[in-house]
């Protein structure tokens, strides 16, 4: 697998799980033991790639992944993107908005036999849940990092 | 003005610069040193455009969390030519400060986040954070769960 076949794995599952809902594309494409980092914690088995993109597009059901960025090396691909979609479900137990939301986050995943094997992800949730309204706007100008 | 292209080696050596010497240190001649002079900062929540104005930051960081470190391992660095993406976990022994408004907690602290940097002629002209900033909140009290 070249670095090129690695970034189409991933587009492909782009794609395929988060723009069309098609769970069996997913499962064909993580490996049954894949990891899986998060700020939720660490889970392992294609069940959580899974359940991440099934609990997502029932609460925000016409959402759309854009890459923003991307950076490959040897068998790991690095992705920037944002889901744009619309509130119409509770997401984590908070009602929805009715309204568009941007959520953004970076993803690296580690490939092997054309499969992926392991993920690390970091999102804004600080962002999504000021757009559901659960916390207030943050601090201004003078915030720092 | 030349254009020099940063090698994948050059861009991961400034990337273990930049946790190690900027930010677990403080270390300013690092700053002027890895950083172009236009530098931008880009957070989800903030931006700082301008080394001297990052340096006030890194200050006002540094203060606010005691022996404040942040650290990748080489693997977790994934670069092109120019570009460069780091898995990194921050941690703090303590929230002595104010920061983001939320008052010295006295709390310990760790998350994860995602840096990409570009570079111009060996130096980092662009950071984009992606972090676990909601889990810090959470952490010292800036949000209740």
């Amino acid at each position: 697998m070249s670095v090129e076949d690695n970034k189409r794995l991933v587009h492909r599952f782009f794609n395929a799980a988060w723009n069309g809902g098609d769970i069996d594309t997913l499962r064909s494409l993580v490996a049954p033991d894949s990891v899986d980092h998060s700020p939720m914690g660490t889970e392992q088995g294609v069940e959580s790639f899974a359940h991440v993109v099934t609990s997502f597009r029932e609460a925000f059901p016409d959402v759309k992944l854009t890459i923003e960025h991307e950076i490959a090396e040897d068998d790991r691909v690095v992705h920037r993107w944002r889901l744009d979609g619309t509130s119409r479900k509770p997401f984590m137990g908070i009602p929805p908005t009715g309204k568009p939301t941007v959520f953004e986050g970076t993803t690296v995943v580690r490939v092997r036999d054309g499969k992926i094997v392991e993920r690390w992800a970091s999102m804004d949730m600080l962002g999504l849940m000021t757009q559901l309204g659960t916390i207030p706007q943050p601090a201004g100008p003078s915030a720092a990092q | 003005m030349s254009s020099a292209v940063t090698t994948r080696e050059q861009a991961k050596a400034a990337v273990q610069r930049w946790f190690k010497d900027i930010w677990s240190r403080g270390d300013m001649q690092a700053v002027d040193e890895v950083l172009a002079p236009d530098l931008q900062f880009i957070l989800s929540f903030n931006q700082v455009n301008g080394r001297e104005g990052f340096k006030r930051l890194l200050e006002a960081n540094r203060e606010a969390f005691e022996n404040l470190t942040y650290s990748a391992d080489d693997e977790d660095i994934v670069a092109e030519e120019d570009v460069a993406a780091a898995f990194w976990t921050m941690h703090t022994d303590r929230h002595r400060g104010t920061w983001q408004n939320v008052p010295p907690s006295d709390k310990e602290a760790s998350i994860h986040g995602m840096s990409i940097f570009k570079f111009r002629d060996g130096q980092i002209r662009e950071i984009r954070v992606i972090s676990d900033f909601y889990g810090l909140m959470t952490q010292i009290g800036g949000i209740k769960k």
